[in-house]
């Protein structure tokens, strides 16, 4: 909202304050103040001037040379405006001097004649807003100004366009619907700088009726009150240039005399009213809800067809305006009207919301009805609008005042304690007077009993403002100031134990390992997906949590897999990166029927790299097995197997478990997967679930097993298989490796190991040869040579009748 | 029509019968590539073909032009054919052709391949760590609430009417079960209150949702860190002691901050913290916006309405509340000019962190 100075110092003397000073006041203690803006402030700079002479260009018919009084001196300009007169006045802008538009105005030779200045129109004075009446056409070249114009003076005093306005943040205002007007933050003002109003629209007089005619008028439903008064003998014309400034100042564009009016009283009180041609209505004011198709055409021309159930003025049972929100087109006033009937009544906040939210209009209006208007003001914007158009008028003549009223005003009683309110505000010097002044200067009533007190709130911050005893605890420490607050440390209370996340713990524990010892680089993706990446990974979830409102169409739905936005990632890079390697630790989300989704956070990571497919699995597997083991699960107790996932390349992905519960996959890509998301290269994935993870990183079961005290004993073999066989197949022949902790005289595998893999002709076709490393231990003493020999001896039996034959 | 129209009419069907014929007996992609080149390469048979084209009338040439592209297209897709299918019998030999011991124990990390580098953290993870570190010493616990929330926990335990505007779709995505994202950290509050037991100190850092169009300094999705204490006794001097404290660890240096009225539904009374803007040190700079100071924690007194839903009551307990932009933070601190960079992958960003 646009707050003109001028205005405000009709209503409280505001003389010794600078402008940013009553900025900065109001943003400590109303509300926030976004800028402060000279009100036609570059007028100051094109003064009116004379033409003395015009004479034709030698060389050009269409330019005019003409000699130009400047109060000062006589300069000579050429313009090429059709309408220019010897004798009339025109805005100057000399040389050195800047349009509004930022051309600059320098010394020219046109057709080689010496021109020092410019004469200027209204368009070039971006003045297209105001309308000047009489003879003035925007259209017909320069802007010929009134011939009292003082020559030499600026345009802005000679239009009397003096004015500051202060730019408010509407936001900070919304739960302010006293603050909506002028007189509403000159009121504010008086109670900050504690001085009395000069002047106050509640004192406004009502017209004495001059004439019995009247109009009827019934609420049904949806209005507080509704006032209505008949005003004969109007003549609809321009409004005056003071008007029209002020209106201009506030941010609105004048239009004609009645409807400026209706917005002049507006933006000065706050209450929104309406003219309506009286020639246009027929029967009756009728406030009632809408029913469903009904049609309307607003002032702004738009045609709408009306749902059911929100507020609209009807004349007998045509919708002729949408309440609090815009009138109608058909009984709008124009130059022909002579009698309007004026409406100013009081709507409710929630149904105005509701047409707001169904029509998707909004206007001046609208926005201080949404707020909560106090019913107290319908009048006064009845009184204060004859009290304008008389001034502008004194022909007019008035009817009778007709006054609906469906509610009783409001005052809210709150009962509250001077304890209550030094301790939610820290300030336990705080004096009953203080207070008391402080409430009786925001228009409150005080009463105390001891050190407990009444206050009674004003109508106008009765609704949806001033409350509850928390409402005076702000109301008071922001006129005070809470610079004067002296911070105070919370005294901590340790009654019971505060809560611990374990699962955050654990997730940046992750984060840590994954960039530092493994070398990720952790990425942030959005929780939106498309249905094609829904469709690629269907493994947690078939179908997606949908948005109804998506912001684009391939953000449609939630994400049901960590790897397509991954994919997307390296798929965007992996021309220009021969590795990349990136981890995310974020949620999916899984539909659970008509409950909130699950919410599973992962942690995934995938990895470009131009290593062979082996080694690169090799490495990923090493990886998370590293992974594993540092969270607290017993190495012993990991299993790797073959993992079969649409996501994953058939013969290429590990499922890493710790005894029965699986807890890591990783894996190749899928081509066919990879290639879909524009990937031509082998991409490496891993995904776990963090939640997953946490019961082992608390309780960190890891077996400890005391050192030994006797040398082991290893053994290296080689055997042959079919490519295909599994290395654990093989190591099982060996047997369980079963490390003991108690000195027990008894020999155990400790270790079986993978040494390596030959595939080659040395081996044939289909074959590999595979070479495993045994330890054997016995904790309560060292092994003789004859066991380590029939230990060695019994394991190459068992592998030859296993069908794995020995290779030397 | 001209003889050598009929010829050219030919010479397209004797290609088009030739593929067919010789697409079967390609069994590899480099097989099919290589017929690909041969028929419709640069110097393939069609383009041969199509040179017969300049010696026709225009209107020969326009028939038989569009004939040829038809041609074109139809030879093009049975290759693409071709190639699915030959994809298609690679990836289902894969399970054995390129077959993975999945049982081999691996070497110890580190593996055997270098692995060059090492990572980085996201910059917002950063800076939430150094908050969470701040407040757990003084004694906060972190709290995890869901994205997808209610109506009730986003809105309406937060004091919000049922009529504000923060609620339609223009400001909030919602599901089509008629759930929403959330659009702040707040709802974890009201959770934090009704699971926990007062005396309370959270905070809640997380991922919000607003509908925003994408812009360098607009994002739909951002992250916040919320703040809350719930105690017997809580006032203003309590909340601007905490506010100064946080900011003096945040940006180790005592910070000059001033508090005014601000309006939060969930709050009352509601502020606004502004800093001293760190630039200009309140001389004033383009960054304030020449005011010397910059908006940074949104703060008030929880509302007892807000107490209410989360299970309290107002006449006991009392609580103090504030949000803060992560991201923002994360923005201030590193000087990062443009909000996308934060959820775009670039290693040219990432990489500095």
């Amino acid at each position: 909202m646009r707050l003109s100075l001028n205005w405000l110092n009709e209503f409280i003397d505001l003389s010794d304050h600078t402008p940013k000073q009553l900025a900065e006041l109001l943003t400590m203690k109303t509300c926030e103040v976004e800028g402060i803006e000279s009100f036609f402030g570059y007028l100051e700079n094109f003064p009116v001037a004379l033409v003395r002479e015009v004479s034709r260009h030698p060389d050009a018919g269409k330019l005019s040379i003409c000699q130009v009084d400047t109060g000062s001196e006589i300069i000579q300009i050429v313009t090429g405006a059709p309408n220019v007169m010897a004798g009339k006045k025109y805005p100057l802008a000399p040389v050195g001097s800047t349009l509004p538009d930022g051309t600059p105005i320098k010394k020219a030779k046109l057709r080689g004649v010496d021109s020092w200045g410019m004469l200027c129109s209204i368009k070039e004075l971006q003045l297209v807003n105001f309308q000047f009446g009489g003879d003035v056409d925007v259209e017909a070249g320069l802007f010929t100004l009134p011939d009292e114009f003082v020559v030499g003076k600026s345009l802005r005093s000679q239009f009397n366009l003096h004015d500051i306005i202060l730019d408010i943040d509407n936001k900070s205002i919304t739960h302010r619907p006293d603050l909506w007007s002028h007189f509403g933050f000159a009121r504010e003002l008086s109670a900050l700088l504690n001085r009395p109003l000069k002047k106050n629209i509640y004192d406004t007089e009502l017209p004495t009726a001059q004439h019995q005619e009247t109009f009827s008028v019934e609420i049904r439903d949806g209005a507080a009150v509704y006032c209505g008064l008949l005003i004969k003998g109007i003549k609809n014309k321009i409004s005056p240039l003071w008007l029209q400034a002020r209106l201009l100042a506030a941010g609105m564009r004048p239009v004609n005399l009645l409807v400026d009016i209706s917005n002049y009283v507006m933006l000065e009180c706050g209450q929104p009213n309406h003219a309506f041609d009286r020639a246009l209505l027929t029967t009756g004011i009728v406030v009632d809800r809408s029913r469903a198709e009904e049609k309307l055409q607003l002032l702004d021309g738009r045609d709408i067809t009306l749902p059911e159930g929100i507020i609209v003025i009807r004349d007998g049972k045509t919708p002729v305006a949408l309440a609090g929100v815009m009138g109608g087109a058909s009984t709008e006033v124009s130059t022909e009207t002579t009698t309007v009937f004026l409406e100013s009544a009081t709507f409710f906040r929630p149904d105005i919301r509701k047409t707001i939210a169904i029509t998707g209009i909004r206007s001046e209006a609208s926005q201080r009805f949404e707020k909560g208007q106090t019913p107290a003001l319908a009048v006064v914007a009845i009184a204060r609008y004859v009290e304008i158009l008389r001034q502008l008028d004194p022909a007019i003549a008035c009817g009778p005042l007709v006054k609906e009223e469906k509610e009783a005003l409001k005052e809210n009683l709150i009962h509250t304690s001077v304890e209550y309110l030094r301790s939610r505000l820290g300030m336990p010097q705080l004096s009953h007077e203080r207070i008391g002044d402080i409430f009786t200067s925001l228009g409150m009533q005080v009463s105390f009993e001891k050190d407990n007190l009444t206050v009674k709130i004003p109508h106008y911050r009765s609704y949806y403002d001033v409350t509850i005893p928390e409402d005076l605890v702000e109301e008071l420490g922001r006129v005070i100031g809470y610079r004067e607050i002296q911070p105070v440390p919370f005294l901590v209370p340790c009654e019971v134990p505060q809560y611990q996340n374990h699962l955050r713990r654990l997730e940046h524990r992750l984060r840590d390992l994954m960039a530092e010892r493994y070398h990720y680089t952790e990425v942030y993706n959005y929780a939106f997906c498309s249905a094609g990446d829904v469709a690629a990974d269907t493994r947690y979830a078939a179908q997606a949590v949908e948005i109804a409102n998506p912001i684009q169409a391939d953000l449609q739905y939630l994400r049901v897999s960590p790897l397509p936005p991954l994919l997307r990632n390296i798929a965007s890079l992996y021309k220009e990166y021969n590795e990349l390697r990136f981890f995310e630790i974020e949620r999916i989300f899984l539909p659970k029927g008509d409950e909130l989704p699950e919410e599973r956070v992962f942690l995934s990571g995938i990895e470009l790299t131009r290593a062979k497919p082996e080694e690169a699995l090799t490495g990923m597997l090493s990886m998370g097995r590293d992974l594993l083991i540092r969270l607290g699960i017993a190495p012993l107790d990991l299993r790797q197997s073959q993992l079969q996932e649409m996501i994953f390349h058939p013969g290429r992905a590990v499922l890493l478990s710790a005894g029965e519960k699986p807890l890591l996959r990783l894996g190749q890509i899928h081509p066919r997967l990879a290639d879909s998301y524009g990937l031509l290269s082998p991409v490496y994935y891993f995904e776990t679930f963090v939640a997953e993870l946490l019961p082992d990183f608390l309780e960190r079961k890891g077996r400890y097993i005391p050192p030994a005290r006797f040398p082991a004993s290893d053994f290296e073999i080689t055997v042959l298989a079919d490519r295909l066989t599994p290395f654990a197949k093989i190591a099982a022949v060996v047997g369980e490796v079963k490390p003991t902790a108690t000195d027990e005289d008894r020999t155990v595998i400790e270790e079986i190991s993978h040494v390596s893999t030959y595939e080659g002709p040395q081996v044939g076709e289909g074959k590999k040869a595979v070479s495993l490393r045994v330890v054997w231990r016995n904790r309560a003493r060292t092994l003789t040579g004859d066991e380590i020999k029939d230990l060695q001896n019994r394991l190459v039996h068992k592998m030859t009748r296993a069908g794995f034959a020995l290779r030397s | 029509m001209t003889e050598q129209a009929q010829a050219l009419q030919k010479a397209l069907q004797a290609l088009e019968s030739e593929l067919s014929q010789t697409l079967d007996s390609a069994n590899t992609i480099a097989e099919l590539e290589s017929l690909r080149q041969n028929f419709l390469g640069k110097k393939g048979k069609l383009t041969a073909v199509l040179k017969g084209l300049g010696s026709l009338s225009s209107e020969e040439r326009a028939l038989v032009g569009t004939q040829a592209n038809k041609l074109k297209e139809r030879l093009t897709a049975s290759l693409e054919n071709r190639e699915a299918q030959l994809k298609e019998q690679q990836y289902a030999a894969l399970a054995e052709t390129e077959w993975f011991d999945a049982t081999v124990p691996p070497p110890p990390f580190p593996a055997g391949y270098h692995k060059s580098g090492a990572g980085h953290l996201h910059p917002v993870t950063i800076v939430q760590r150094r908050l969470e570190e701040i407040f757990t010493s003084m004694g906060f616990s972190i709290f995890d609430g869901p994205q997808v929330e209610t109506d009730f926990f986003n809105f309406e335990a937060l004091n919000f009417t049922p009529d504000h505007p923060a609620r339609e779709m223009q400001d909030t995505f919602y599901t089509k079960q008629g759930y929403l994202l959330r659009t702040h950290t707040s709802p974890v509050q009201v959770r934090a209150m009704q699971s926990q037991k007062p005396p309370l100190r959270i905070i809640v850092p997380g991922r919000v949702f607003r509908y925003e169009e994408l812009d360098a300094s607009h994002e739909h999705t951002f992250n916040q860190m919320e703040g809350m204490v719930i105690d017997r006794k809580v006032s203003v001097a309590h909340l601007l002691y905490l506010m100064r404290t946080l900011l003096k660890e945040i940006f180790c240096s005592e910070i000059e901050v001033r508090l005014r009225p601000g309006y939060f539904p969930f709050v009352e009374p509601g502020f606004e913290l502004d800093m001293q803007c760190l630039i200009c040190h309140g001389k004033g700079c383009q960054f304030c916006k020449y005011s010397g100071w910059v908006e940074v924690l949104p703060c008030g007194l929880v509302h007892p309405n807000v107490l209410r839903a989360g299970g309290l009551d107002p006449d006991e307990w009392q609580g103090a509340a504030f949000g803060l932009g992560l991201t923002r933070l994360a923005m201030l601190n590193y000087k990062i000019e443009d909000i996308r960079h934060l959820q775009t992958p670039n290693p040219a960003f990432l990489y500095q962190f």
